[in-house]
């Protein structure tokens, strides 16, 4: 993330391209962890009816030099053409403080707005290949109090390590 | 005029440049703007340690600058386009100084070409029937009619048939040397079009091969 970071600025969005199984959510907010940010993430899960809180929230955060999250892009095709426009003022914002940052999620989808593509950081999210990535990816998950919360110890670690197994190959 | 003598970064740039946007035809969230490339490659300039010697300052130019865009682009592409990207790049680089000639890249993308009146009359037999199917000959026979480094091969298929065979027939014939002088006389692009002959499924090991000759270990490591 850091070395992605120093590539973006507050009129360069971060679009992560997704794939099937695949989300860069945690990634990002480990991040904002990391810079004291979290504090000062708005997400948005776009769908019906989030337009204005959107549009609103990338107003705000850019006089306040927030970071915004709008996750899932392709779940949204009418909002595509404000945050075309959104993208596009952004150089003419006078508050604008430097700070402020845009991330993206969406899955390749066609209706994407070009002009953001080509002018943004684009980065890809692919889940992990092979067993043993996969396998990690799961446990990583997995606390030891979740763990030890069954009385049938033995028989829950190996059903949850059955799944896991299972979940990795299909 | 010293600007001239820039010329061949300004090349490299370019043919970045068109490479990154031919990539938008593989998935339209591949779309990077002219400005946003010239942002990256004159950040690159800036970043490249000065040298006094023009050749070093030149190399260094445009190794520093190859690697920034291609890091850049290539993180923003699923993994099963890298390969793509890094080999058009190589192959732009060497179809731009002529190493690899336009005949030999038709080639290798769209196979046989149609053939002349004469150059029908004059097909020779397929000369190793049991390892080569009629179609793929086609493709070599057109590949020999055009590239003239290719003259001789297939009598030689018919003389050396073993050797060939075992070559075509080898579980990794792209990491094997080639029968007779043909390993020398052939470049590796050469190779990449016989191995379509031969054997197709092996190709994209192949490339990245070749990316890995002419670019380096670092372009084949996603």
């Amino acid at each position: 993330m850091e070395s992605i970071y120093v590539d973006t600025d507050q009129l360069t969005p971060l679009i992560f391209i997704l794939s099937t199984g695949a989300d860069p959510t945690e990634q990002l907010y480990k991040f904002a962890r990391d810079r004291d940010m979290m504090e000062n993430l708005g997400t948005i899960s776009l769908g019906q009816g989030q337009t204005k809180k959107a549009l609103d929230l990338i107003e705000v955060s850019c006089k306040e030099g927030h970071w915004v999250l709008l996750q899932n892009c392709h779940l949204s095709q009418e909002f595509m053409p404000h945050l075309e426009k959104a993208v596009l003022k952004l150089p003419d914002n006078t508050e604008m403080n430097p700070n402020f940052r845009l991330y993206l999620t969406s899955t390749p989808i066609e209706f994407f707005p070009v002009s953001v593509l080509q002018n943004g950081v684009k980065l890809t999210t692919e889940p992990p290949r092979g067993i043993k990535a996969n396998l990690k990816r799961s446990y990583a998950e997995i606390s030891d109090a979740w763990l030890n919360d069954c009385k049938k110890e033995a028989i829950y670690r190996k059903m949850v390590f059955g799944v896991s197994f299972f979940h990795a190959i299909v | 005029m010293t600007r001239d003598s820039y010329a061949s970064v300004a090349i490299r740039g370019s043919i970045l440049y068109f490479v990154i946007s031919d990539m938008a035809n593989i998935n339209s969230m591949y779309q990077n703007s002219l400005q946003f490339v010239k942002v990256l490659f004159n950040k690159a300039i800036d970043a490249t340690p000065k040298n006094e010697d023009l050749d070093i300052r030149l190399k260094d130019l445009i190794a520093t600058i190859t690697k920034a865009i291609y890091s850049n682009i290539s993180r923003g592409l699923f993994e099963a386009d890298k390969l793509i990207f890094t080999y058009l790049i190589a192959t732009s680089v060497n179809r731009n100084t002529g190493v690899i000639t336009p005949s030999g890249w038709n080639t290798l993308l769209r196979g046989a070409m149609p053939l002349t009146a004469q150059q029908k009359d004059t097909k020779p037999l397929n000369p190793m029937p049991n390892t080569m199917n009629d179609l793929n000959y086609a493709i070599l026979y057109s590949t020999v009619c055009q590239i003239e480094a290719f003259d001789g091969i297939i009598p030689d298929m018919k003389e050396n048939i073993d050797n060939w065979t075992n070559w075509a027939t080898s579980s990794n014939p792209q990491d094997e040397k080639l029968p007779g002088d043909w390993e020398e006389t052939l470049t590796d692009f050469q190779k990449c079009i016989l191995l379509k002959v031969f054997r197709p499924e092996k190709l994209m090991f192949a490339f990245k091969n070749y990316v890995r000759v002419h670019m380096g270990q670092y372009y084949v490591d996603s």
